[in-house]
């Protein structure tokens, strides 16, 4: 598997070479709170949700999506990242990183990533090595990516994070979609 | 580059050439990032060695683009797998059922060719979906509804053309019965019309549905038979209100009596809109519930009613009914929905009433508030939007993991044979799919299972199967899947539709003098797709030179 990512020019607010569109949270988890509060709103324009994507999707991200636009980035429950990425896939937009969050029986968190492989690496070392809680390093982690210009292979991984398990009663995920460098010329469809 | 079954590396090459020239090279997919795309989220193969994949894909915009692919499939030998957005998940989603097959994707066919208030009736391409005809319609103004599917993510085409269904009145909830009117490109090349569409020029394509000889819509349907490219749809005139009523019986015997006046009451048109059953004894939801039922679980109950539960026999023992009628807990009941003016809506509730007291001594009533319609803001939050033909997403609000379902799942089957509309039929379903789970050793989701009424004079018992991360797991439940087709075949009880790995074992019940059905669809495929380009395998018909061959 290959991915081709397009979006990576430089924002004034971000100091990766990302510029995403949004951040989309869902505010029924602490951690996606957590996460979207460690980037501050100044720096990446923030979408709360709570479960239901339905009006971000009809009011903001078809449109989005219907142009060539850059990536957008969530920490959702499963559901609400599944549902994006089909309706992503109506405009050629695919996951270029999932994360699954999993609280463990003992309280740590796994994280099973999956995605562009310098995608996978950069946010394994922030998870190790990182600031803050596991969410705020996700967040830092967004702040900081850098969306390869290039086709990459795959990856996938699995970090163990210690705590902050027992808040969580089911997984959560986080997610970046984006469309490919192939497509990024086509017109609106 | 992935190559094709039957074609080797230069021929696969010549014949994405040929697609780059037909469409443009922008549309023809090939990477497999790209690729990707087309993947069945919810496939229990995924990541597998046999998991059904795309060897390339190509999006058209025209019918004459449509054309030009078939042909070029016709002269390469190039197997296509026909799409409209590929939103059929839990029933197959855009991957080929024949693996290797090149995706015809045709989500940039998104016209809404006409809306027509006053016969209140539509025509679409495949790309158009539940949400763009719904943005066409609120825009103009205009006094229809769509009945939409729930989540009502997809094409209206596609939906349809697997027999999906809605929400709303009887007679738009089934997609497939609902449409007036198709555009075929055949497996040749050629385009067909049916309906009143054969005829050139034609002013009621979209009004009246059988046209002229033998009425040909239904074999376009869970087939592969041609590529539709424009459908017609009769749509519901906007009502002025609408009102839910609930029905409540006191006993277990009640069950028989209660769904024969439900289906009295809705073949008279006494019902208008969709009717359900629950039980809020057993705690299983209704159908705008369910959601949040499969989030929750059942909600909690006193230790008591909990020990009656989990002593009965598959919902009953004589305990839990004398126990459901000192407490006052109805055993079964069910939502009712009614479309109209006031006055008609509140005289059809009232007759209903009227009925329901004749036949079933104990019967109780409660009424839902007569709603004028359209709803605002503040009642589309409250509301199970697909009643209101409103499209709506927010059954993904459930997170990957539940109370009934503790281990994360990436996605889910759905098995649902056709039963009959009776208490027996019912009761039987349970009996017959509770023995099968514990034999298999499957999760069994509540006590018991109601069937759903999304038609007319039958019912369908749906059981969803999870699919997991781990592919024994994911094996293993295949297996039991199919040995419950078998088990409800044995019954008589067919599925109605189903995901691509089960396709053919679905086919094999339809079994009737030694499977003419079958043999009657591959005699159809031979005749019009003779080179067998057209979706392999899908429902269970293949070309000559792939049957017989394990897929």
């Amino acid at each position: 598997m290959l991915f081709n990512v397009a979006g990576a020019t430089s924002s004034p607010k971000q100091s990766g070479s990302n510029r995403f569109y949004k951040f989309v949270y869902d505010v029924r988890f602490p951690c996606a709170v957590r996460c979207a509060a460690s980037m501050g709103a100044n720096r990446l324009e923030r979408a709360a949700i709570s479960g239901d994507v339905t009006a971000l999707w009809r009011d903001d991200l078809r449109g989005h999506w219907s142009q060539p636009s850059g990536p957008v980035a969530g920490m959702t429950a499963g559901g609400a990242a599944l549902c994006l990425q089909q309706m992503g896939r109506d405009q050629w937009i695919r996951a270029v990183l999932h994360v699954r969050h999993l609280p463990a029986v003992d309280g740590s968190m796994r994280h099973l990533m999956t995605g562009a492989e310098p995608l996978v690496a950069q946010l394994s070392e922030h998870l190790q090595t990182g600031t803050g809680d596991w969410a705020a390093r996700v967040g830092g982690y967004l702040l900081d990516v850098e969306l390869p210009t290039a086709a990459t292979a795959a990856a996938r991984c699995t970090i163990t994070t210690p705590g902050a398990g027992h808040e969580l009663s089911e997984p959560v995920d986080s997610w970046i979609m984006a469309a490919a460098l192939t497509t990024q010329n086509r017109g609106a469809v | 580059v992935r190559v094709a079954p039957g074609l080797n590396d230069a021929e696969m090459r010549a014949a994405l050439e040929d697609l780059a020239r037909a469409v443009g090279s922008e549309w023809v997919f090939t990477s497999d990032e790209d690729l990707d795309l087309y993947r069945d989220a919810y496939s229990p193969l995924m990541g597998q060695p046999d998991e059904r994949v795309a060897s390339a894909a190509v999006a058209p915009d025209t019918v004459e683009q449509v054309q030009q692919i078939v042909r070029i499939a016709n002269r390469r030998r190039l197997p296509l797998y026909a799409i409209s957005t590929g939103k059929n998940l839990g029933y197959g989603g855009s991957a080929p059922v024949f693996s290797g097959s090149v995706i015809v994707d045709l989500k940039r066919m998104n016209r809404v060719l006409e809306v027509d208030e006053r016969n209140a009736c539509a025509l679409v391409e495949p790309g158009v979906s539940y949400f763009d005809l719904y943005d066409y319609i609120r825009k103009r103004k205009l006094k229809v509804w769509i009945d939409v599917p729930d989540p009502g993510w997809g094409s209206l085409i596609g939906n349809a053309l697997d027999r999906g269904a809605g929400y709303t009145m009887t007679n738009y909830r089934n997609h497939f019965d609902s449409h007036c009117g198709l555009e075929v490109v055949l497996a040749n090349g050629e385009v067909l019309r049916t309906g009143m569409g054969a005829m050139p020029g034609a002013k009621t394509w979209q009004q009246y549905k059988p046209g002229f000889g033998p009425w040909v819509d239904g074999i376009f349907s869970q087939s592969n038979f041609g590529i539709v490219t424009k459908m017609g749809f009769w749509l519901m005139a906007e009502p002025e209100a609408y009102m839910r009523g609930v029905v409540q019986v006191p006993r277990y015997q009640d069950l028989a009596a209660l769904v024969d006046t439900l289906t009295l009451v809705e073949n008279q048109r006494v019902c208008t809109g969709m009717m359900d059953l629950f039980s809020p004894l057993l705690s299983v939801p209704g159908s705008a519930e369910y959601p949040s039922w499969l989030e929750n679980g059942p909600p909690k109950v006193e230790p008591e009613r909990a020990a009656l539960l989990s002593a009965a026999d598959i919902g009953y023992s004589p305990a839990l009914e004398q126990y459901a009628l000192r407490n006052a807990i109805p055993y079964w009941a069910s939502n009712m929905t009614f479309y109209g003016s006031p006055r008609v809506v509140q005289a059809q509730w009232e007759t209903a009433q009227e009925i329901f007291k004749r036949v079933i001594p104990g019967v109780r009533f409660s009424a839902g508030e007569l709603i004028r319609l359209p709803l605002t803001e503040q009642q589309k939050e409250r509301a199970h939007l697909p009643e209101f033909g409103i499209p709506s997403l927010s059954i993904f609000s459930i997170g990957a993991r539940s109370r009934l379902n503790p281990e994360p799942t990436h996605g889910h089957m759905w098995f649902s044979p056709i039963i009959p509309r009776s208490g027996a039929a019912i009761l039987e379903a349970n009996r017959a799919f509770t023995t099968a789970a514990r034999e298999l050793n499957l999760p069994l989701a509540g006590y018991f299972n109601l069937p759903y009424f999304f038609w007319e004079r039958s019912l369908i018992y749906i059981v969803g199967f999870a699919v997991v991360d781990d592919p024994v797991v994911n094996r293993k439940n295949m297996e039991s899947f199919k040995k419950l087709i078998r088990i409800a075949a044995d019954h008589g009880w067919g599925e109605y539709r189903t995901a691509p790995v089960y396709q053919d074992a679905v086919m094999d019940t339809y079994s009737f003098n030694d499977h003419v059905l079958r043999r009657f669809h591959e005699t159809l495929k031979d005749a019009v797709d003779p080179n067998g380009i057209l979706s392999a395998g899908r429902y269970g018909i293949w070309p000559r030179h792939l049957r017989g061959a394990k897929h």
